[in-house]
């Protein structure tokens, strides 16, 4: 099996992990290309709204049947169909985000045109639990540039385009190597 | 519901993984990059080392900290720094008893090492990987052990938390008559009967506490009815009052400030337990600051002398400072 499926006891939560071997091409935010991939699997969306904020504090969530075509797609879609063994049509896909200096969050990748994404911004939403839930494109200071094909979710552009409207500065600065 | 993984936890501390792991790394190997080691005197040419964090950690531990008291709630037996927890209510409960027993555990945050932070945080549910790195966050690593440093803001839950895995459950099987109060590294064991031996209690606390945690015990005391029963610095015989020496020498101090030369008072004062004070405007904020504290601890009357002492005393001020 080139992904590991881990179910979080008594909520109908799952872990998948993609290894950096079998993700090929994809962009994913806040996962640089030598890292293994960590997606969280929602059954539905009361599992959704029940646990994500018990999770972490931001993330990237969007429905699986929105999911853009990729390998690590068709991985998550084995893990729900025969692991999860829950209907594909309800289930919402996350990716954690991680923070950088200055409060930003990480995610940087590779360009997106070279490669598939696991997100689509238009549709993709960012949950941050100290300032709120948006979409990504409606947030983002770049969305011109989006509507004029340059750029995608996964790009080094969205930490900056999403900096200026949700970003609470709060990470710390001092003692950290530079990212 | 514990964080899965280490970019989980990562992402609950609004920080990223490779920084979690830097820090944890450095954290081992060189601890000294974090913590800066403060020595206060204890008198007698004795020392109490206290740590001072850097800015950064000290930052995720107060993230850390909210994230623990979110995941692992208090069983109810420490009654130190825990939220909605009163000293008073704490001398309620142990007031009035035949028999009062205490002890200390010998440098306790010292004492709790890394390995019973990871153990009782896999117990509550967290991933192996995970408690582990949680605890080598909190810990310091000075020689060959790792510990919680005190001057850490997470360290006084955490050790809570230890206790109340390892300690408190067995203290309440070994002697459920008992009123058991534990307050940060003081234990008090209260008895309604006088027919408990007090020696023996205290031997068999410290075997158990010596099996259950390694912790030494020290300043052990066995208080009955008919002696002064002291704990949490009050006395509690009756019911929670203030000690009598403090009420002396209190009651010493704000009358000479009313009666006699104020500047004299401070000079004496400095020497004799305020020796942070440089005004007497200062000292005598410092008596009336006290006086609010002391209030719940004193009889009416008492607390009506002080008062009224520490208002002339601070009218001779006033005066004093319009002259001069």
């Amino acid at each position: 099996m080139s992904y590991e499926f881990k179910k979080i006891p008594n909520v109908e939560v799952a872990i998948v992990t993609v290894p950096q071997s079998a993700r090929g091409m994809v962009t994913i935010p806040g996962v640089g290309w030598t890292a293994a991939v960590e997606i969280i699997l929602f059954k539905d969306e009361f599992s959704l709204a029940d646990n994500l904020s018990e999770l972490g504090d931001c993330f990237i969530v969007d429905k699986f049947k929105d999911i853009p075509d990729s390998g690590i797609a068709g991985k998550l879609r084995a893990a729900i169909l025969c692991d999860a063994q829950w209907e594909t049509n309800e289930v919402f896909y996350a990716v954690p985000l991680e923070m950088v200096k200055g409060g930003r969050y990480k995610m940087d990748s590779l360009s997106v045109r070279a490669s598939s994404s696991l997100f689509k911004c238009y549709s993709a939403t960012l949950f941050d639990s100290e300032v709120g839930t948006f979409n990504c494109l409606e947030s983002c200071s770049f969305q011109v540039d989006h509507l004029m094909g340059g750029c995608s979710l996964g790009v080094t552009q969205c930490s900056e385009g999403l900096y200026h409207h949700v970003s609470t500065n709060k990470e710390a600065t001092g003692q950290q190597p530079e990212d | 519901m514990f964080p899965q993984t280490r970019r989980l936890l990562a992402n609950n501390l609004r920080t990223n993984t490779k920084r979690l792991t830097y820090i944890a790394t450095e954290l081992k190997e060189n601890s000294d990059l974090f913590y800066s080691e403060i020595r206060i005197p204890k008198g007698r040419g004795r020392y109490r080392v206290v740590y001072k964090v850097a800015p950064g950690l000290a930052h995720l531990h107060s993230l850390l900290k909210r994230l623990l008291e979110r995941l692992i709630p208090a069983t109810g037996t420490s009654y130190a720094y825990e939220t909605g927890v009163k000293l008073s209510d704490t001398a309620t409960r142990m007031q009035a008893h035949k028999l009062l027993v205490s002890l200390d555990f010998k440098n306790h945050f010292t004492s709790v090492s890394m390995w019973q932070v990871t153990k009782m945080l896999e117990h509550h549910g967290a991933p192996k990987e995970i408690a582990f790195l949680i605890a080598r966050l909190c810990c310091i690593t000075k020689g060959k052990r790792s510990f919680l440093p005190q001057g850490s803001v997470v360290s006084p839950l955490l050790s809570n938390r230890v206790s109340e895995h390892l300690l408190d459950p067995k203290l309440a099987e070994e002697y459920p008559e008992a009123k058991i109060t534990r307050y940060s590294d003081n234990l008090y064991i209260a008895f309604a009967s006088n027919e408990v031996s007090g020696v023996k209690v205290l031997g068999v606390i410290k075997k158990l506490v010596r099996d259950a945690t390694g912790w030494k015990c020290h300043k052990c005391r066995v208080m009955p009815y008919y002696r002064q029963q002291r704990g949490l610095g009050l006395v509690l015989n009756e019911k929670a009052n203030m000690p009598r020496s403090k009420y002396l020498s209190m009651k010493a101090i704000i009358f000479n400030l009313a009666n006699k030369e104020q500047n004299e008072q401070l000079t004496k004062a400095k020497v004799t337990g305020y020796p942070g004070v440089e005004t007497v405007v200062e000292l005598i904020d410092k008596l009336n600051h006290q006086l609010v504290y002391w209030k719940q601890f004193l009889t009416e009357s008492k607390f009506t002398k002080l008062k009224s002492n520490l208002q002339l005393a601070e009218e001779k001020c006033n005066i004093e400072q319009q002259l001069g």
